[in-house]
């Protein structure tokens, strides 16, 4: 769903606004006189769930509507906005996505279109990504191993930076202080003009993460779950000619944070450092019938655990070399061609492997569209080869229908795969060199409907995946290890449904959506003990989410809410919950700057639940933002 | 009962202690196999071990060698040590067993096919704390509330010619089940466990079981340490004479030793001396029965159970 701006255009900012921003905090009181409140321009409403592209299935998001949610990072977000399960070990904690009841490593996470999962791990930690300095999210589920290679089993999440000629200065801030004394600061300065521009975003965090909760009746405080996080973004783009344009982005980010202790646990002196370096130069070309675009990418990254209690400390670091390259021919009107190929040099560090290990991956991927009177069709095909695994032939067959101006049906036919990981691989003890990738065979039919007032898109899906990579203690072996244990077989329905409306002023947007999803193993495994038809691990087989938002004048209303079914955890059956958000924004105008005072009651029917076991989930809690825009 | 005293007395005549006090280590060692050996030897008995090195890092299973005393430090990381930071009655060396599926001892020499007279068992330091306190994998006993009915069990079983025992002892390592939370215990002292039920026996099998368990498997660490094997070079013709669950503690004791039973039944028990000497009876339909040693004087005690539902069995306390 996407809320546009509620802010008017400011092309100009003078010093004096700057330091308005810069010293707000320490005046915000005495403030509270001069404001001279007026009504802004009402909201641009528009659903952009559907936005269609070669398929169905794809929501953005863009950088408003990131900005207005009030979650602090995107795991938060999604949870809310999307169907994905988001697996979380609490607030504060590691989360990571489970797409159409796939595994966290068969979603792929992208920056820019660079691949940027961790390869020793194979997933992403989604707490870690920061809401606020994006300018457009992008989620496809169902398979897309054919344009993306590995990892992309189950769909992709696209973080895109972006920056438009001409644009002038922007600047958006915001503070927010919150239950458990979380504290952030976010901002997003950027300026353009007819050569360049440059957007740098800052994000930082605190919180203590102290939140209580029950057990049997008495309340119980969370301790050692202190976060910290620092983000530093930089985008930067030079238009060579009208057609050309090079980018330059740098992400560092820095985020130290406390590993609570379980329910179960009396105390625990775990902590955790992520320093994350990401560097991105890219060049784009539009020539003619051409379009060339090639993104060359460093991300370097370090992860140290320590358990002062427990005498341990680790430390785990990667280098990625990546570099994507496509060229796109539009033959004719009807017809185009896309080629390309992605090369990836990856070195891995861990004292959890036996040497420093390098690996080497080609992707290259061709695609053919053809845009007929009432549909469009494509083709994909995909072949990596790595230095470590094999990697199948990946083709993919797509094709959409017009069937009116509003209705579409699509069929999807995939074939999919996963490369092991590093430590999948190399990780000592228990890595298997040996290891298959995990590959299989998507299917989707999928109908939408779209009008000015409602849309609407149900999808079928299917997919297999053999070779699902575990970590069990084989016979014979008193360690984890890495094993093609199972065979996983997912299938199910998403639906989602969009309405918007207006009354008098006021407007309004109703979305809904539901999906059901049996993920089972199709044969029996000792260990870990998994029977045949057992639904896999963290996998709810429903999710359900309303939410509503309504705009009146300055005054704008959210009521985000979900149901998650029970799911099966490796120690329990977890119970099912149904969580609601709550926030109420007045937007005003100080001269020429824009301000939106946004209160948030999170968990507002105080629900006791978790997501994994013994992880207490935080119950009701606060938080005020105040943002500005110049 | 006459009988049962010649018994007890003649194989306290006739036994082999396995002390390892034999690998003579200095202080705070570990032998966990990487010295190259398929396991170790003291008294007339032999401990498996498997071993492997993996570079940076090892891992092992089975027994291993310990003449560790932290038991101060919880984790992993401690995983060689004794909660009392020792072997039975401060002696230096003992032996730490890490239970994956089963750990294995085998008898040698005379004590082939003989009755075992049985062990000292204490916890492990690593397993001690994630019990008490948890860890990040493992529940802290008594879970979220205190009133989870958690243990952690130890099984032993024999095989006599190739044949496994139906037969087996269970000690209890904690104890989490008891209404009144206050009698939980986890064990941190010696302990000894009593053999001879299982009769005549060529090896014996160790197995762990825990309420804390995941779809992998055992949460709670599964290390015990053993130490004063007392092998009894005779064989029996006596019959079997086994509770299998029966659980005392503390053993040694000062004061008062518990008895647990696995049912409610009525039960005679009946405490004497090494010579014979009729010390005290109780008579009790409750599954834990105490008995005070309070005026016993030091040493070795047997205590005969009686009941109409189950064979006679006898315990083998000490009194410190």
């Amino acid at each position: 769903m996407c809320f546009h701006s509620i802010f008017p255009k400011k092309k100009h900012i003078g010093i004096k606004r700057i330091s308005f921003i810069l010293i707000f905090n320490c005046f915000l009181y005495s403030l509270e006189g001069q404001i001279n409140q007026y009504e802004i321009d009402t909201i641009d409403i528009k659903s952009d769930l559907f936005y269609h592209s070669d398929h169905l299935g794809q929501i953005n998001y863009d950088s408003s509507s990131l900005r207005n949610a009030n979650k602090q990072s995107i795991d938060h977000f999604l949870s809310k906005q999307s169907l994905a399960f988001i697996k979380t070990y609490g607030a504060g904690s590691s989360s990571t996505i489970s797409l159409r009841g796939g595994a966290a490593t068969q979603t792929q996470v992208q920056w820019n279109d660079i691949p940027i999962n961790n390869p020793m791990l194979g997933l992403n930690d989604l707490s870690l990504i920061p809401l606020n300095s994006f300018e457009n999210i992008t989620i496809v589920a169902g398979g897309q191993s054919a344009t993306n290679g590995s990892g992309a089993v189950t769909g992709f999440i696209n973080l895109k930076d972006d920056i438009k000629l001409n644009r002038g200065f922007k600047l958006n801030s915001n503070f927010n202080i919150g239950s458990f004394k979380k504290r952030s600061f976010a901002s997003n300065f950027s300026y353009s003009n007819k050569k360049f521009g440059i957007n740098v975003g800052t994000d930082l965090l605190s919180a203590e993460n102290n939140f209580t909760y029950p057990i049997n009746g008495v309340q119980k405080t969370q301790s050692h779950a202190n976060i910290e996080n620092k983000t530093l973004k930089i985008n930067s783009r030079y238009w060579l000619s009208p057609n050309a344009s090079l980018n330059a982005a740098v992400w560092f980010q820095k985020t130290f944070r406390q590993i609570p202790p379980t329910t179960t646990q009396n105390r625990s002196f775990s902590d955790q450092e992520d320093h994350i370096n990401r560097y991105a130069i890219s060049y784009l070309l539009n020539k003619g019938n051409w379009q060339f675009k090639s993104n060359m990418s460093l991300l370097d990254e370090e992860n140290i655990f320590n358990d002062s209690l427990n005498l341990i400390h680790s430390n785990n670091q990667f280098v990625s070399i990546i570099n994507k390259t496509n060229l796109e021919y539009n033959w004719r009107s009807d017809v185009d061609f896309h080629i390309g190929f992605m090369i990836n040099n990856t070195t891995v560090n861990s004292k959890f492997y036996q040497e420093k290990i390098t690996g080497t991956n080609l992707s290259t991927f061709f695609k053919f569209i053809h845009r007929t009177r009432n549909g469009f069709l494509s083709l994909a095909v995909n072949k990596a080869w790595d230095s470590h695994s094999d990697s199948p032939l990946t083709p993919q067959l797509n094709y959409i229908i017009d069937l009116s101006n509003e209705n579409k049906i699509a069929f999807k036919v995939s074939h999919e795969y996963r490369l092991p990981t590093f430590n999948e691989r190399f990780w000592t003890p228990g890595g298997d060199q040996e290891l298959e990738s995990e590959k299989g065979w998507n299917q989707e039919i999928s109908f939408s409907s779209e009008s000015d007032r409602y849309t609407f898109e149900t999808v079928l899906f299917h997919r297999t995946i053999n070779n699902w990579i575990l970590w069990a203690i084989p016979e014979n072996q008193f360690f984890y290890s890495a094993t093609n244990l199972a065979k996983v077989q997912s299938y199910g329905i998403e639906s989602k449904i969009n309405l918007n409306w207006e009354f008098g002023q006021s407007k309004h947007i109703l979305q809904s959506g539901y999906s059901y999803n049996i993920s089972k193993n199709l044969e029996n495994v000792s260990n870990p003990n998994i029977k045949k038809g057992d639904q896999i691990f963290y996998t709810p087989k429903h999710k359900l989410i309303l939410n509503y938002h309504m705009k009146y004048r300055s005054w704008q209303f959210d009521w985000q809410s979900s149901f998650v079914s029970s799911t099966i955890g490796i120690l329990d059956q977890l119970p099912s919950y149904f969580i609601a958000d709550l926030s109420i924004q007045k937007s005003i105008a100080i001269d020429d700057i824009q301000t939106r005072f946004q209160l948030s009651v999170n968990n507002i029917f105080n629900k006791n639940y978790r997501i994994i076991e013994r992880r207490p989930m935080p119950g009701i809690n606060y938080e005020f933002k105040i943002a500005f825009q110049l | 009962m006459t009988l049962i005293i010649c018994f007890s007395y003649s194989i306290l005549c006739s036994q082999t202690l396995s002390d390892f006090e034999n690998y003579d280590l200095p202080i705070d060692s570990f032998l966990n196999g990487s010295e190259v050996t398929t396991g170790y030897s003291s008294g007339n008995i032999f401990l498996p071990n498997k071993y492997q090195d993996f570079g940076a890092f090892e891992s092992w299973s089975g027994w291993g060698i310990s003449t560790s005393t932290d038991n101060v430090t919880p984790g992993f990381i401690n995983q060689q040590s004794s909660i009392s930071g020792s072997g039975y009655n401060g002696s230096k060396t003992y032996a730490v067993s890490y239970v994956v599926g089963q750990s294995i001892i085998e008898l040698t020499n005379n004590s082939i096919g003989k009755v075992v007279d049985g062990f000292y068992i204490n916890n492990n330091a690593y397993a001690y704390y994630s019990m008490l306190d948890g860890d990040a994998y493992a529940k802290k006993f008594g879970g979220e509330t205190g009133n989870d009915p958690d243990y952690l069990l130890l099984t032993i079983k024999s095989y006599l010619n190739g044949t496994l025992s139906s037969d087996s002892i269970n000690f209890y390592l904690a104890d989490y089940r008891f209404e009144d939370n206050k009698l939980d215990y986890i064990v941190k002292d010696w302990t000894f466990i009593d053999l001879k039920p299982l009769g005549n026996v060529d090896s014996l099998i160790f197995s762990m079981s825990s309420t804390d368990v995941s779809s992998f498997g055992l949460n709670t660490p599964a290390y015990f340490c053993l130490d004063n094997f007392r092998t009894l070079d005779i064989s029996t013709s006596v019959e079997s004479i086994l509770d299998h669950t029966i659980a005392v503690y503390p053993n040694p004791s000062t004061d008062i030793v518990n008895i647990k039973f696995d049912t409610n039944e009525e039960r005679t028990l009946t405490v004497f001396n090494q010579n014979g000497k009729f010390f005290k009876r109780v008579s009790s339909t409750k599954q834990l029965i105490s008995i005070n040693t309070t005026d016993f004087i030091k040493g070795q005690y047997f205590i005969s159970v009686k009941s109409k539902q189950s064979p006679q069995s006898i315990i083998s306390i000490i009194k410190i």
